[in-house]
């Protein structure tokens, strides 16, 4: 080849080189300018002549910041020197080689990028540097396609109040949101440099590392913690950690972490805790409290002597009862509950309750019922029942409460008092302070005092029914009121009073005061006894123990009277030397005497039978004119002895029911005494009066004096001329014995110096 | 009867007939010359009429009664000494008739020796 030969070849060669490499570094170009990675045409002093857009986006310098610039400003300080040794290595022609180096970005981000130096020819010579850079901090490309993809998620990111980071498998922060940084109190810059345990409290380290091995070895790829970080200002901050673990190809690649700062929250929740645990225990208090409130109030329920129960409102059925309902109703709660009054009693009574009930829960007001029957197993019982309404917070009636009381006793006592005070016989009244005058007194009071109606004596004081002197010698004005005086001090006082009736007749009492209260006032009452009878009685026997004294008295006198000559006459014969007239003579007194004090010893046995009631009579249907007739013989003797003269009027009379012998006894006896008394002249009759028999005697002889004591024992009579009479003195006692157990009266009638007639009435049956 | 000028002269009153006959036996067996009366009233009127040495007088009869007889004794300045015969105990019957005309009294029914003795002492 000529010359100009090879010249033109070279020339064709460079032509098409060119041609070719102008082509390449329109490819390059077109790459360069799209790739994603960085490429950089640097000379040999660094300075960049290219950059593309990748490299924009990798640095975040642009095309226009970076042209004529050193390359140094990507480039950590560390780096430099090697960089500069790099771009040496070319320019001696080292041909393409890898480095890792770390870069920086625009805003100081440290990035990793793994560097491919490329010499550039020019003519054979190399004339530029190229580099094409990969970002391998994979935070570029996340950031690239969150900064680039999604502004969104950009704005969320710089914006947003939680803290959002991303943080390497090995627990160093890649990325972090100014939330993060206010969060913790460090720069962005100090909390790229560390890595998050360093900010863990020490006790939640533990905590921490397992729970990032758990994720990162687990099935699942996100977690929740709570963790406490200790911020720049040494302060305790409690953290709420939502963690998504990134994988590539199942391999973990970095943490995509949410932080919110619960602090004020864990603040809240111990405040809360604390608090709760407060109100439990002061509700444990307060439920002990209650149950003892509950205990006791069930227990007051549970005791009271009064019946409670509870209805619902609706079906008036038992929801409670206590034990006093148990007891008045003889059923037992179990028996109760859930049933109604309709299940106890009978319609009508129950229709009776449940009206009463209904009308209580209509009109929302308690009902009393003062008194209220009610048919029980232990008969009918009177109950005192309050019903009360038991209203809801809305004010419907929810429940029927109802409180009973057994007034069966009380009422009994009440009625019991009532009918005393109404029935008595003694005078109940009530005198009221401080002039103890009179306000009220029963019917007795009115019978006993003789007065038209009670307000004859209302307000008059006791002195004034009463004489102006008692019995010993006190004034009554005085004496009452000292009594009074002494009932009130002592609570009550018994003494004995006589008062006056209206009619002016003063009458013995007892009187028994009494010191009463009454609707909070005190009151005397006073209970009168007239004890006129009792009274009347006291002297009764007072005068029959005299009788009995005197009785007594003249039987002793009686008996020794027949014996002073008997145990004389029997002296002598004893002692003295008598002839046989004068020892006749003497045992005759003696004997005489002997009978007298028999006859004696008998009329007194006849006269004490009679007493004592002891005396029998055997009646039989007997004529008394017969019986008249014996007499007349049996005293035959006596009456010629006396030159009497006897006259019987035998009356048309029925035979009559007596004791014969001793209606005999009667006649002879009456008969007797009028020949003694008598002058000669007896007239004797009987008559048919009614349904009895009437037997006269009449003598003509001096008279007695009218006195009743002749039928007494012993009573022999005032003689009118000293004359006395043998006899026992017990026989007209007898007689009148005799008569009054035939129910029959013996009585007498005498004028003086004109006779006496003795008058016997016998009844016929 | 003894009718001796020393004897004593006695008057029983008794209104018991047999007592009086009772009494007048054993005073007459004692040498007592007797004399009786039935009451008060034929005591004061045989009194008046005679004097006797001693009075033996029943206290309960009827009629006069004791307290009226020593009156009537009084009255007719009889000084006659009494022995009074009762019944019952001294104290209740003759607490009103004590005068000092009775020297002494004896209850019925009496002891005749103790009767004797008794008038004897008066007597003396």
């Amino acid at each position: 080849m000529v010359k100009s030969e090879r010249e033109g070849l070279a020339q064709e060669e460079a032509r098409i080189y060119l041609e070719k490499l102008e082509e390449k570094l329109e490819y390059y170009k077109q790459n360069v300018i799209n790739s994603s990675d960085a490429v950089i045409i640097q000379d040999f002093n660094g300075i960049v002549k290219a950059w593309n857009k990748g490299a924009e986006r990798i640095y975040g310098f642009t095309e226009k910041e970076m042209l004529g610039k050193s390359i140094l400003k990507v480039i950590a300080r560390e780096y430099h020197a090697e960089a500069k040794k790099n771009i040496n290595l070319i320019k001696q022609g080292k041909p393409t080689f890898k480095v890792k180096q770390i870069r920086k970005t625009k805003d100081n981000q440290k990035i990793f990028v793994n560097i491919t130096y490329s010499p550039i020819y020019e003519k054979g010579e190399i004339v530029e540097i190229g580099t094409s850079e990969e970002d391998v901090s994979e935070l570029k490309k996340s950031i690239e396609k969150l900064k680039g993809s999604e502004e969104k998620f950009r704005s969320i990111f710089e914006h947003s109040e939680i803290g959002v980071s991303i943080v390497g498998i090995d627990g160093k922060w890649l990325e972090v949101n100014p939330a993060l940084c206010k969060m913790t109190g460090y720069s962005k810059k100090e909390l790229l440099s560390k890595g998050y345990l360093q900010l863990t409290i020490p006790e939640d380290i533990e905590k921490t590392k397992n729970f990032s091995k758990r994720l990162i070895n687990g099935k699942k790829d996100y977690g929740y913690l709570e963790k406490r970080y200790i911020t720049k200002d040494k302060k305790i901050i409690w953290v709420y950690l939502s963690v998504t673990l990134i994988r590539e190809a199942h391999a973990p690649k970095y943490f995509v972490v949410h932080t919110e700062n619960i602090t004020e929250r864990k603040k809240v929740e111990t405040e809360l805790k604390m608090y709760k645990e407060h109100l439990e225990f002061l509700v444990k208090n307060r439920t002990l409290e209650l149950e003892k409130e509950k205990s006791f109030s069930e227990s007051v329920i549970e005791n009271i002597p009064n019946m409670i129960f509870v209805k619902d409102a609706k079906e008036l059925k038992f929801e409670l009862f206590n034990r006093a309902g148990e007891k008045l109703l003889g059923q037992k709660r179990e028996n109760l509950i859930g049933k109604s009054d309709y299940n106890f009693f009978p319609k009508k009574q129950a229709d009776f309750f449940t009206n009463k009930d209904r009308h209580v829960l209509k009109s929302k007001k308690l009902l009393d019922i003062p008194e209220e029957p009610i048919k029980t197993p232990r008969g009918e019982r009177l109950l005192h029942t309050k019903k009360i309404p038991i209203l809801n917070k809305q004010g419907k009636p929810l429940s029927l409460l109802g409180i009973s009381e057994d007034i069966t006793e009380r009422k009994e006592a009440e009625e019991k008092y009532k009918s005393l005070y109404e029935s008595s016989a003694d005078a109940i009244m009530t005198l009221e302070p401080p002039s103890w005058k009179f306000t009220s007194g029963n019917p007795a009071t009115i019978k006993m005092f003789k007065i038209k109606n009670e307000k004859e004596f209302i307000s008059k004081a006791p002195w004034e029914y009463s004489p102006k002197y008692q019995p010993d010698k006190q004034l009554s004005s005085e004496k009452a009121k000292k009594m009074i005086m002494r009932a009130m001090e002592e609570g009550s006082n018994l003494f004995e009073w006589t008062h006056k009736r209206f009619n002016g007749e003063n009458f013995p009492a007892t009187v028994l005061l009494s010191r009463i209260k009454r609707d909070g006032k005190t009151y005397l009452q006073a209970t009168v006894r007239d004890i006129t009878e009792q009274k009347k009685m006291e002297e009764k026997a007072k005068e029959s123990d005299i009788m009995k004294t005197e009785f007594l008295s003249a039987i002793s006198h009686e008996l020794r009277t027949p014996i002073t000559p008997i145990k004389s006459q029997i002296q002598r014969l004893l002692s003295t030397e008598l002839d046989k007239k004068e020892q006749i003579d003497s045992l005759e007194i003696a004997l005489r005497n002997t009978i007298r004090m028999d006859r004696l010893i008998q009329d007194l046995l006849e006269i004490s039978r009679i007493k004592a009631g002891k005396f029998n009579i055997f009646k039989k249907k007997a004529d008394l004119n017969k019986t008249i007739n014996e007499a007349i013989i049996d005293l035959s003797g006596f009456i010629k002895e006396k030159n009497t003269s006897i006259t019987f009027e035998a009356g048309k009379i029925p035979e009559i029911n007596m004791d014969r012998d001793r209606i005999l006894e009667v006649i002879i006896n009456i008969l007797d005494n009028s020949i003694k008394f008598g002058k000669g002249k007896i007239s004797i009759s009987t008559k048919k009066e009614g349904n009895s028999i009437l037997i006269k005697i009449k003598d003509n002889g001096i008279g007695i004096i009218q006195n009743e004591k002749i039928f007494s024992p012993f009573y022999r009579g005032e003689k009118i001329d000293s004359q006395k009479y043998e006899g026992t003195g017990l026989g007209l006692s007898i007689c009148r014995g005799i008569i009054e157990t035939h129910n029959g009266k013996i009585w007498f009638d005498s004028k003086r110096g004109e006779g006496t007639t003795f008058f016997v009435k016998i009844p016929i049956k | 009867m003894v009718n001796s000028a020393s004897a004593k002269k006695i008057i029983v009153v008794d209104d018991e007939s047999d007592i009086r006959e009772s009494v007048k036996n054993i005073l007459e067996d004692n040498k007592f010359e007797v004399e009786i009366a039935k009451d008060g009233k034929e005591l004061i009127r045989k009194l008046l009429k005679q004097k006797f040495d001693l009075i033996l007088l029943d206290v309960l009869m009827p009629g006069l009664t004791t307290k009226e007889i020593i009156a009537g004794l009084e009255k007719n300045k009889i000084k006659t000494p009494i022995i009074f015969l009762t019944v019952v105990r001294f104290a209740d019957q003759t607490k009103e008739s004590i005068t000092p005309q009775m020297v002494d009294y004896i209850e019925k029914p009496f002891n005749n020796a103790d009767l004797i003795n008794r008038i004897k002492k008066v007597l003396k």
